[in-house]
C-alpha cells in the first residue's frame, strides 16, 4: 500500500510503464470499454466517396465529396453496405438487432466536423445486448469462463483529421476531410472488466472478429480501431480514458489510473473521485481533460433528413446464411481430434495479425484443411496427424517467409493433394525429415528462380533419386560403426564420455545423433545412430 | 403539416441540383414537380406566398408581450456555439431567440391530423413512413451503389479547398483560436 500511495503522491515521480500492477481485492476494478471501429465498405456513410483502405497515404481532402466537407444544400443518403456490415457484427456478438433503428444529430463544434454535428444512433441504436465470452483455455484469463455484455451498437460518421503545427509562430490547424463521413460502429461494453488480462484479451478478440468478419483492418495504430476505456474502484465515480493510440497504452493507462485511484482512496482523499471526469493518456501518465461541470451538451435531436431503417425479419435470417464460422468454433474444431492442433498452432490458422503479407490466415487455413484431408486418404491413420500441422505451418510456412514466395503462387506447384503426397513420402519414411526439408526448399527455391513462372508439378520420385536423397534402409553396418567411431573422436573428451555413459548428461546423446545425420545428410535413421552410439560406448542406461 | 412540401428540380450548372432530385428519387413519397425552364420561373415559385410567418407568429404578438430568454442563457448558446462573448448583440439575440421560441411553440400547438397514431419517428421532413427493406432490397442497394462526379465524389475530381479562404497543401486551415482557448 505505502509503494503505491508514494508513487503516485510524488508527483515528480514518473510511473514505469512495466512495473507489475498490484490489484488488490479491496481495492476492486470495475472497466468498461467504448470502441469505435472503422468499417471498411467501398464508400462513405453517407455519401458515395472512397473510403480510402490506405488513408495516410492518400492526399489530404482528395476523397472528399460536397457532403462530406458540408457544402449548404447537400443532403445525406444512407451507404446500406454499413448497415450490411453492422448486422455482421451484431449477429457475431449475439446483439438483439433493433429492426427499427434511427439516425440522430450530435452537436459540437470542432474544425474537422464541418456539419457542426455528427450524425449517429442515439435514441435507437443498430442493435443492443450480446457478449463476447472470454475462456482460460482460448484467451489466458484467470477465470475459467467469462462473459463480457455489449450495452449497445449504433452506426455514425467520423470527423475529419487535424494536424497541429505551428507554421510561422503562428499556430494553425490544418484539417483532411478524407475521413469525414467514413462509417464507424461505436461498440459499449457493460463495466464488466474486473482485470487488466480480460481488457487485453477482449480487445484481441474483438480485433480479431471484426477482421475475421472482413468489415475492418481493426488496426489500432491507424487509428481504425480507437478504444476509450470507463473505470472505476470501488463504486466511485467513473474516470473516462482517452487518447489511447494502442493496446500497450491502454492497459498501462488502466494501470496508471488504478495506481491514482488507488493513492488517492487510501489517503482518504477522494472528493476528487466523487464526480465522474474524461482523462487523456500522456505516454507515461493520466491527465485530466474535463470534468462534469464541462461536459458538453451535444443536443440530441433525430436528423430529420435521414430516414429511419426499418428491416424486414428477412435481413435478419439472410445475414445469418451468409455469416463465416466464427473464430472460438474455429478454435474448438481446430484443437479437437482429429487435428488436434496446439493453442498456438491453432491460433495461426485463425486469427488475422495483419502482420504477414506472404499468406493470410483464411487461405492458409483453408491450404492445411484440405491437405489434411487428402493426407487422411492417403494414409488413413489418425497417428500421423502432427504431419501436416508440423510441415505446413512451421517448414513451408518458413520457406515462403524466407524466399518471399506468397502461399497463393506456391499453391499452384504444391496444390494440397501434392503436398499431401510428399507428407505420404515422409510418413513411409521413403525420405527423412532432414532430406525432407531440403527437398521443400529446393522446390520452392527452383520456383522462386523461374521467378513463380514455372508451374510444372515436381516429380518426388525423381527429384529423390536425382540428388540421392532417399533414406538408407540397410545401412552397412562397418561403415556405421566407422562414422560414429569418428565422430566421437572429433567431438568428445574423457569427461564428455564419463558424463554421457553415467547417464549424468542424457542429453549428449541428442547431440552425438545430431552429428551422425549431419555427417549422413539425414539418410540414415536416428534409431540407427543411436543404437550404434549406445553398443560403442557400452551405454546401459 | 409536411403533406404541402413540393420540391422541385433545379437545372443550375453547379451540381447541387442534382443532389435534390437524386436524393428525393430515393425517398419515393416526396413529390418532383415539373422542371424549371429559367431563372424566372424559379424566382416567381419561391416569391409565390403559401403561408405568411405572421400566420404562425400571430400579427396581434407585438414584441413587447415576447417572453425572452434570460442572459445567461444566451450567454450558454454563444458558448456551445463556439461565437464570441464578446461585442456580442445580447439584446438583439434575445429578441431573435424569442420570436424563434414563440414561432416555434405556435408550430406545436397546429393540430396534425392522425397525431395520436403517429410514432416519434416517423417525424421527418423526408417521407413519413420507411419503407421495410428485406434482404433482396438490402443486396440490390449495396450493389447498385455508384459514385457521382457531379457531386464530388469521384476522388480527385475536383479540389475541395478551392473553395475555402486559406488552405495550406491541400488542407484546409483553422486558426488555432477557434479549437482552443474559447471563451
Amino acid at each position: 500500500m505505502l509503494r503505491l500511495s508514494r508513487c503516485y503522491s510524488l508527483a515528480s515521480i514518473k510511473f514505469v510503464q512495466n512495473q507489475s500492477t498490484v490489484f488488490r481485492p479491496e481495492y476492486a476494478l470495475k472497466c468498461g470499454l467504448e470502441i469505435h471501429t472503422q468499417l471498411k465498405t467501398r464508400n462513405k456513410l453517407f455519401s458515395q466517396s472512397t473510403n480510402s483502405a490506405t488513408p495516410l497515404l492518400d492526399t489530404p481532402n482528395s476523397h472528399t465529396s460536397f457532403y462530406d466537407i458540408a457544402l449548404p444544400g447537400t443532403q445525406p443518403e444512407l451507404n446500406w453496405e454499413a448497415v450490411l456490415f453492422a448486422m455482421k457484427l451484431s449477429l457475431a456478438l449475439d446483439s438483439q438487432v433493433n429492426t427499427i433503428s434511427q439516425f440522430d444529430r450530435k452537436h459540437y463544434f470542432y474544425g474537422d466536423q464541418p456539419q457542426g454535428y455528427q450524425v449517429t444512433q442515439h435514441y435507437r441504436p443498430f442493435a443492443r445486448g450480446g457478449k463476447i465470452n472470454l475462456s482460460k483455455e482460448l484467451d489466458g484469463i484467470d477465470e475459467l469462463s467469462k462473459d463480457i455484455s455489449i450495452l449497445q451498437l449504433q452506426i455514425e460518421q467520423d470527423t475529419g483529421k487535424s494536424h497541429y503545427t505551428n507554421a510561422d509562430k503562428d499556430v494553425v490547424t490544418l484539417v483532411d476531410l478524407n475521413r469525414s463521413n467514413v462509417p464507424l460502429i461505436e461498440l459499449v461494453t457493460n463495466p464488466d472488466f474486473s482485470d487488466i488480462k480480460q481488457v487485453r484479451a477482449f480487445i484481441k478478440k474483438y480485433q480479431n472478429l471484426v477482421r475475421h468478419l472482413h468489415i475492418s483492418s481493426g488496426d489500432l495504430e491507424t487509428g481504425a480501431m480507437r478504444v476509450d476505456v470507463n473505470l472505476s474502484i470501488n463504486e466511485f465515480a467513473r474516470v473516462e480514458l482517452k487518447n489511447l493510440p494502442n493496446t500497450s497504452s491502454i492497459i498501462n493507462a488502466i494501470k496508471y489510473e488504478y495506481q491514482r485511484q488507488v493513492g488517492l482512496i487510501s489517503k482518504g482523499e477522494t472528493s476528487s473521485l466523487m464526480e465522474s471526469e474524461t482523462r487523456g493518456w500522456t505516454g507515461s501518465s493520466t491527465v485530466k481533460l474535463r470534468s462534469k461541470e464541462t461536459t458538453i451538451d451535444y443536443r440530441y435531436m433525430p436528423d430529420p433528413e435521414l430516414p429511419y431503417i426499418n428491416l424486414a425479419a428477412d435481413v435478419i435470417s439472410g445475414v445469418k446464411g451468409i455469416m463465416p464460422q466464427l473464430p472460438d468454433d474455429i478454435m474448438k474444431m481446430l484443437m479437437q481430434k482429429p487435428f488436434e492442433l496446439s493453442l498456438k498452432d491453432a491460433k495461426i490458422l485463425t486469427y488475422n495479425s495483419n502482420q504477414n503479407d506472404m499468406y493470410d490466415h483464411e487461405a492458409l487455413r483453408s491450404y492445411y484443411l484440405k491437405t489434411f484431408h487428402e493426407f487422411s486418404k492417403l494414409v488413413d491413420e489418425h497417428s500421423s496427424a502432427k504431419l501436416p500441422t508440423n510441415w505446413i505451418i512451421h517448414e513451408f510456412l518458413g520457406d515462403l517467409n524466407k524466399l518471399r514466395i506468397p502461399l497463393s503462387k506456391a499453391q499452384k506447384i504444391l496444390p494440397p493433394v501434392v503436398f499431401a503426397e510428399f507428407l505420404k513420402l515422409l510418413h513411409a519414411e521413403t525420405i527423412s525429415p532432414t532430406s525432407s526439408k531440403l527437398l521443400l526448399f529446393h522446390i520452392l527455391e527452383t520456383f522462386k528462380q523461374s521467378k513463380c513462372q514455372d508451374l510444372s508439378i515436381p516429380d518426388f520420385p525423381r527429384l529423390i533419386k536425382e540428388f540421392e536423397l532417399h533414406a538408407i534402409d540397410n545401412v552397412d553396418s562397418q561403415e556405421l560403426i566407422g562414422l560414429c567411431n569418428d565422430i566421437i573422436v572429433e567431438h568428445t573428451d574423457d569427461a564428455f564420455v564419463r558424463n554421457l555413459v553415467s547417464g549424468k548428461k542424457k542429453t549428449s546423446l541428442k547431440f552425438l545423433i545430431g552429428q551422425g545425420m549431419r555427417r549422413s545428410q539425414g539418410r540414415i535413421k536416428p534409431s540407427e545412430f543411436e543404437k550404434q552410439f549406445k553398443e560403442i560406448l557400452n551405454i546401459q542406461w | 403539416m409536411f403533406n404541402g412540401i413540393r420540391l422541385c428540380r433545379i437545372p443550375v450548372a453547379n451540381g447541387l441540383s442534382r443532389i435534390c432530385s437524386h436524393r428525393l428519387a430515393s425517398t419515393g413519397r416526396v413529390e418532383i414537380g415539373k422542371k424549371f425552364e429559367n431563372m424566372d420561373q424559379i424566382r416567381d415559385y419561391l416569391s409565390e406566398h403559401v403561408w405568411s410567418v405572421h400566420e404562425y407568429l400571430g400579427t396581434n404578438l407585438g414584441e413587447e408581450n415576447l417572453e425572452l430568454p434570460p442572459v445567461d442563457f444566451v450567454k450558454r448558446l454563444l458558448r456551445l456555439s463556439g461565437l464570441p462573448l464578446e461585442g456580442a448583440d445580447i439584446e438583439g439575440i434575445q429578441m431573435r431567440l424569442a420570436k424563434q421560441l414563440s414561432f416555434i411553440n405556435r408550430m406545436h400547438n397546429i393540430p396534425v391530423a392522425g397525431k395520436e397514431s403517429m410514432k416519434e419517428y416517423d417525424a421527418r421532413l423526408v417521407q413519413r413512413e420507411t419503407a421495410q427493406l428485406s434482404y433482396e432490397n438490402l443486396l440490390e442497394a449495396i450493389a447498385c451503389q455508384e459514385q457521382d462526379a457531379e457531386i464530388g465524389e469521384v476522388s480527385g475530381s475536383w479540389k475541395a479547398t478551392e473553395l475555402a479562404a486559406e488552405s495550406k497543401n491541400g488542407y484546409f486551415v483553422v486558426k488555432e483560436g477557434l479549437l482552443k482557448n474559447r471563451k
